[in-house]
């Protein structure tokens, strides 16, 4: 029987899958990122809308109402999200081993 | 802002509406009146209207909003004059106020003519009434779109 | 996603219908003065802009086509026809009453079907439950 060495061992390859891994982490926590963003954006966007309507600045109320309906969707579909992800975790941590 | 807009044009047309009312009834009113606190007998008295454009208000330049507004909005009264037509004249040598040469001057008056021009004052007002109605209903459609 | 899409066409059709409904409100309160002729406002342009969006041309020299020439903004349209009265006016009532009504009826359908888009979005948020 060859018995081989320690150095022959493919520890190159290892690291690389090990550092794939992570950056599809990474892509997730960016495209997370990514959309809380664009939530909270549309929120703002909301805002300014109504402060502008308020003030008297050239704003249509149409726009006003259809930007609030579109961030409160927005908000409850993330709320939503994470009450789902949070029910997936407490069934994960529910399985026996 | 779109419908608030709308809602002051209505504005404006009701109440030059009103004030070509208010003429028309004084013409109607004073149709046999042959003198005045000047000279001569009453005239009849006509409202000038003309389309308002939006003034270039320092608040309009601040904003840089003039191009956005549309350049109307409504109607406005110029003045109230006195027609020119030649005033009626009926010949009643026994009236006090009868000239040298026994005609008496009356006003121009055709009540026809006033009455029909009410009933057309009348009817433009309900007009705008209507339409400022229907501005209203959009508003509040508008704020129901969320509901339900 | 073509719900967006549809929800922005909404949007701007409600816009042109608010500027159609101020044009008309226009012409109402001068029916009566003297010369002037009403206008109109055609928003189809911005629509069909909304619905099949062109594509820009990009130009790097100063000599290149590009169809820059969007039609973002409602068009309001002035209609010069010679009046039948004699103090030069062209507004029938009758029919900007009925262009009113009409106006009217299209801007509710449009908050009617922009209301039910939002409800199938929120149920298919909440699962049909309250």
């Amino acid at each position: 029987m060859d018995i081989k060495g320690m150095g022959s061992l493919p520890a190159l390859e290892l690291g690389k899958t090990f550092n794939q891994k992570n950056e599809k982490v990474q892509d997730f926590e960016a495209f997370l990122n990514n959309a809380l963003s664009s939530v909270n954006k549309t929120q703002l966007q909301a805002e300014q809308l109504t402060r502008d309507f308020a003030v008297g600045n050239d704003v249509e109320l149409h726009q006003v109402v259809l930007a609030t309906e579109k961030a409160a969707l927005a908000l409850q579909l993330t709320i939503q999200i994470r009450n789902k992800a949070i029910e997936a975790y407490q069934e994960l941590m529910r399985m026996q081993i | 802002m779109g419908l608030f807009d709308s809602l002051n044009i209505s504005a404006s047309g009701l109440s030059a509406e009103r004030l070509r009312m208010d003429v028309i009834s004084s013409n109607i009113a004073n149709a046999n009146s042959t003198q005045t606190v000047g000279e001569g007998p009453y005239r009849r008295k006509i409202a000038v209207l003309a389309p308002q454009t939006n003034s270039v208000s320092f608040r309009n330049v601040l904003q840089d909003s003039i191009k956005n507004n549309a350049p109307y909005s409504g109607v406005r009264v110029l003045g109230i004059m006195e027609d020119s037509t030649p005033l009626k004249r009926v010949y009643d040598p026994q009236h006090p106020q009868a000239s040298a040469d026994g005609y008496v001057e009356y006003p121009n008056v055709d009540v026809m003519k006033e009455m029909v021009e009410l009933i057309t004052a009348s009817r433009s007002y309900e007009a705008n009434v209507t339409a400022m109605n229907s501005t209203k209903s959009m508003f509040l459609k508008t704020l129901e779109i969320g509901r339900s | 996603m073509s719900m967006m899409k549809l929800m922005n066409l909404l949007e701007k059709a409600m816009s042109g219908s608010t500027a159609r409904h101020n044009v008309i409100s226009n012409n109402i309160s001068n029916v009566n003065t003297p010369g002037f002729k009403r206008s109109d406002v055609d928003f189809c342009s911005v629509l069909d802009e909304a619905m099949n969006p062109q594509l820009e041309m990009n130009t790097t020299s100063a000599l290149h086509i590009n169809n820059s020439i969007k039609s973002n903004k409602p068009l309001v349209i002035q209609d010069e026809q010679t009046s039948l009265r004699t103090d030069g006016n062209n507004i029938d009532i009758d029919i900007e009453l009925a262009t009113l009504a009409e106006n009217n009826l299209y801007f509710n359908s449009l908050t009617h079907f922009l209301s039910s888009q939002l409800s199938l979005l929120r149920q298919s948020i909440s699962e049909g439950r309250r």
